[in-house]
């Protein structure tokens, strides 16, 4: 019963894995002859993407960015911070606002790089709104391209990182919260020293699961500048794309590919060693 | 889930239930342009002007024919392919990885986990490789098989989770009257994971509804669904936004309207379980 799961899996991913190991030692291309007639070439697509000037480094640190500025501040720490808040609100604009979070999510992610690009666009809606009240913009997409895509991916994802905490916060027993009050404990105190601790588990899944999502995140970037402008956004995934398909080297996308695959790995084993610490990959028997 | 409430003082309570209606009406800023504009005869990037009400960019969608029907036809195409797959491959993986805990069957647990994480991005150069070598490209079929694949090991790891949940002595019996293991499967197992498959097909649904990496990369031209058509009109010269508002307020609409109706159904903590993945 699990032979068609072993088969799709083994056709469709395993071999494309494989096979990206494979071409990254070679010098194919899209079209030209090496693109039927390729020759492996050792490590060169590697010494190059390596050596300065590559591009790498930077897309690394643009990555690095996007990953620190629109996953962890905007996702985690400002999902926590709602799901934190709304615990003392009233109840019909927790439900409301939450809808309308968790919607932010669910729309397709090019109908969410539609709308900010419309908006942050020259003539835009947030031009129109900053000049009436008599302030400047200059077009973000184009002179803080990655402010624009991190604040796009932060609307969007936040609900991922609001639900995990809001449903870890609910678990958190009041008596706990109770009893501390009555200690003299303060808010900040109560948090630092009882909410966090019970929920760390959550806070490390929560962590290993958007960076994986936002490392891989290619679809709102592509979308709203391709990377630029020049390479001012060029993170790993549009860099890779950029690489196979825009300069035809497929062979060096691949050896970019490797590198995303390693990073991706890495975080996986850690998502793979929390399950299974919190008991969430045990067999019943 | 939210029976248990930190009660503030009230000072505490309303300075938070402001700061959160704040942050709700920040959050409906950008789909404000969207909904404006799609209401109108010809509209721009400003929300003004854009010549009178109108719900003809709504009708013409479906009239039209062409390129906007085409596309949502391919999205369907793909979304449903890849949900049916994914969903009954799954489910029938999911029963012998839950029922017969080994070794080996623990082992190819953590590769499902592990195999969730792994950016299927980074693959897509050698898989368009291969398509075109061997001839599969620009197929909608074989675009639905490589996103079945994709989705597979998260659908199964959820499947299994939900399964582990049905008591082993209600198969025992089953299996005591002479039922064999595929008829307690299909009699006792799958009746009472009905939710669970439920979170499986959406949780497929949506995401390849809404994926366009996958299908910017095989399908091409008339192939192409939503996700790709609606890329075409970035940066475009000329585009009617009005009419493009209203596109991507209709290929917007299933998504949404599918996760309020399952979670309504079986409750936001199963949806949140189906989400995980995010």
């Amino acid at each position: 019963m699990v032979a068609p799961l072993i088969v799709f899996i083994l056709a469709f991913i395993g071999w494309p894995i494989i096979w990206t190991m494979i071409l990254s030692f070679t010098n194919m291309t899209i079209t030209g002859p090496t693109a039927t007639h390729f020759q492996f070439i050792g490590f060169a697509n590697y010494r190059q993407l390596f050596s300065s000037g590559s591009g790498l480094v930077q897309s690394i640190f643009l990555s690095l960015y996007y990953l620190v500025a629109s996953a962890y501040i905007g996702q985690a720490l400002f999902g926590f911070a709602l799901a934190y808040l709304m615990l003392s609100c009233s109840m019909r604009v927790r439900k409301t606002v939450g809808s309308i979070i968790i919607i932010c999510w669910l729309v397709p992610e090019i109908i969410a790089a539609w709308m900010w690009f419309a908006m942050l666009s020259d003539g835009g809606t947030l031009q129109q709104g900053l000049h009436a009240v008599g302030l400047p913009y200059q077009t973000w997409l184009i002179s803080h391209p990655m402010i624009s895509v991190s604040l796009a991916n932060s609307w969007r994802g936040v609900a991922f990182s609001f639900l995990l905490f809001s449903a870890a916060l609910s678990d958190v027993p009041a008596e706990l919260l109770d009893a501390a009050k009555v200690d003299g404990a303060h808010t900040w105190r109560r948090l630092r020293s009882i909410i966090l601790p019970l929920l760390a588990t959550t806070i490390l899944i929560d962590f290993v699961l958007i960076t994986l999502g936002t490392l891989n995140d290619f679809t709102l970037i592509f979308a709203m500048t391709g990377g630029g402008p020049g390479t001012a956004s060029n993170v790993l995934s549009v860099f890779m794309y950029q690489q196979a398909f825009s300069t035809f080297q497929l062979a060096y996308g691949t050896a970019i590919a490797v590198v995303l695959l390693v990073i991706g790995a890495i975080f996986s084993v850690i998502y793979i060693r929390t399950l299974r610490r919190r008991g969430a990959l045990n067999f019943v028997r | 889930m939210t029976t248990r409430r930190v009660r503030g003082p009230s000072a505490v309570r309303n300075l938070s239930t402001m700061a959160i209606s704040l942050v709700g009406v920040l959050f409906l800023v950008p789909f404000l342009w969207l909904v404006v504009v799609a209401f109108q005869r010809h509209g721009s990037l400003e929300l003004a002007g854009g010549g009178g009400f109108t719900l003809s960019n709504f009708t013409s969608l479906f009239t039209g024919g062409g390129m906007f029907l085409q596309s949502f036809e391919n999205s369907l195409f793909l979304a449903v392919g890849t949900t049916i797959f994914t969903t009954v491959i799954a489910v029938f993986a999911a029963y012998p990885l839950s029922r017969f805990g080994s070794r080996t069957q623990e082992y190819f647990v953590y590769v499902l986990v592990f195999l969730t994480g792994l950016p299927i991005i980074a693959i897509m150069i050698p898989t368009y490789d291969y398509f075109v070598t061997l001839n599969l490209i620009n197929s909608r079929f074989w675009t639905v098989c490589f996103m079945t694949a994709t989705a597979l090991p998260f659908a199964t790891w959820i499947a299994r989770s939900f399964i582990d949940a049905v008591p082993r002595e209600l198969e025992e019996a089953a299996w005591m009257d002479g039922s064999s293991r595929f008829g307690s499967l299909k009699r006792i197992v799958v009746p009472l994971i009905i939710p669970g498959i439920c979170v499986v097909a959406v949780f497929t649904f949506v995401n390849a509804w809404s994926d366009f990496f996958v299908p910017y990369i095989l399908l091409q031209g008339a192939n192409s669904p939503a996700s790709v058509t609606m890329y075409s009109f970035f940066g475009q010269y000329g585009v009617n936004y009005s009419e493009v508002a209203a596109f991507a307020i209709v290929y917007s609409l299933p998504p949404v309207l599918l996760y309020l109706i399952v979670t309504r159904w079986v409750g936001q903590g199963f949806a949140l379980r189906g989400a995980v993945k995010g």
